[in-house]
């Protein structure tokens, strides 16, 4: 059952970036319990779309509405609900990877569910690890090991299997349906089709 | 919310003591820039009390402001500031959070060194007291304005000299009070007044700074 009260809805807009219009008059809805997929060419727009959604963008035409309220009407209740998977691993390379996703956890208030973090990419063998030793693959696990330890509600997820082993993905793709069947929105950017029930729009 | 705040300034501290190489070139500036006057004023003890405080703290002034492009420019490269714009703790606190951490590891020990550098400068003990007290109520200041152009400077890639343009004229204040509280020491004067406007600045800078910092970051950060 699709949950409208909890979708983003989208009229008419349109965002710039360094002086190019990357989106044009763009009006969409996106449902809880359904993943939403955007494709595109490089450069197409993609992050932007997601960092939108996020609102870090503010000079923006148009309206996003989540629950039918502008998300910058209450800016700070709504980023709140927002988990955001970026290009970046937000890793630091001199602590190890238990300390990194610990930093994650506390500030998510989640220490309890490390454990389950950490074994959700198996990464429980290189918990003690530095950083700076693992691959971009498992630099990319140990940033997606964060989906296990939040509560988020809205998830925007910016390539998120970058890198990633077909073990990974699956693994991925689980815990995305998992959240979907609890009415989360699952917004991705990807070039990739992954193993998901999903509306796609091609920007 | 105050746990969160405590983690970010137990990650910088680890990340601050594993990356070491920074904090310790802070303070060899401090030391090299201050072991420099002696060096070309002469070394007669007369003079270089009489200059000492405004040597401490000019060196000090340019100590802190060495490093200050780096304070926010990590997490913004990996993303880390995005994410914590989305968490529970508005960016203001992790402003506060991320001056706290970086004025523990490098303005206390400048604090802290404060009194040897003193002596170098054949400072009176009641002039070497008065340095390290207008240090201890001056450099977390001059952190938290640092702060601001940091925050501005912060998607730039050479930002440090920018970051000194911007902030070093609003650092004449905290210089001139800090300078002139040692100096009515020395001269046997109440330095109370000026230890107050101090810890004024100090209050002002603990309740603007984040605002401006945080409204930087978020600028950047579109």
């Amino acid at each position: 059952m699709i949950d409208h009260e909890n979708s983003i809805i989208l009229e008419n807009v349109s965002c710039d970036r360094g002086n190019r219009t990357v989106i044009k008059n763009l009006s969409l809805k996106i449902s809880s319990g359904k993943s939403f997929t955007i494709k595109g060419q490089n450069g197409s727009g993609k992050s932007t779309f997601l960092r939108m959604l996020a609102g870090f963008q503010k000079s923006i035409n148009g309206k996003i509405l989540f629950k039918g309220k502008s998300i910058f009407s209450n800016q700070q209740e709504y980023q709140n609900k927002i988990f955001y998977l970026s290009e970046n691993n937000p890793i630091k390379n001199t602590l190890s990877c238990y300390e990194n996703l610990f930093f994650w956890a506390e500030i998510e208030g989640m220490e309890n569910q490390l454990q389950t973090a950490l074994e959700f990419q198996n990464l429980e063998n290189y918990k003690n690890l530095p950083a700076k030793f693992l691959s971009m693959g498992q630099k990319r696990r140990l940033n997606l090991s964060r989906l296990a330890i939040t509560q988020k509600k809205i998830w925007l997820l910016d390539e998120p299997i970058n890198g990633l082993d077909k073990e990974s993905v699956l693994k991925l793709c689980k815990v995305i349906e998992a959240h979907l069947a609890n009415q989360g929105i699952v917004v991705i950017a990807t070039h990739v089709d992954l193993n998901l029930e999903t509306d796609t729009f091609y920007l | 919310m105050f746990k969160i705040f405590l983690s970010i300034i137990k990650r910088d501290f680890k990340l601050s003591y594993r990356q070491g190489n920074t904090n310790l070139n802070i303070i060899v500036f401090f030391f090299l820039s201050i072991s420099l006057f002696p060096l070309g004023v002469g070394p007669e003890n007369e003079l270089l009390s009489k200059i000492g405080p405004g040597i401490v703290w000019v060196s000090a002034l340019f100590s802190s402001v060495l490093s200050l492009d780096k304070i926010f420019q990590a997490d913004y490269e990996d993303g880390s500031l995005e994410i914590i714009n989305l968490s529970v703790i508005p960016l203001e606190f992790f402003v506060l959070a991320k001056a706290l951490s970086y004025w523990l590891t490098t303005g206390l020990l400048l604090v802290i060194l404060s009194p040897i550098f003193g002596l170098i400068l054949s400072m009176s003990s009641k002039g070497i007291l008065y340095l390290t007290i207008t240090m201890l109520l001056g450099t977390p200041t001059l952190i938290l304005i640092g702060t601001i152009g940091a925050s501005l400077a912060v998607s730039l890639k050479r930002g440090s000299l920018l970051i000194s343009l911007l902030i070093l004229p609003l650092y004449i204040p905290v210089l001139i009070f800090g300078v002139s509280a040692i100096d009515a020491s020395i001269n046997n004067v109440s330095a109370k007044p000026q230890l107050l406007l101090l810890g004024s600045l100090l209050c002002f800078s603990i309740v603007l700074s984040p605002i401006a910092s945080a409204a930087g970051l978020r600028i950047n950060m579109e």
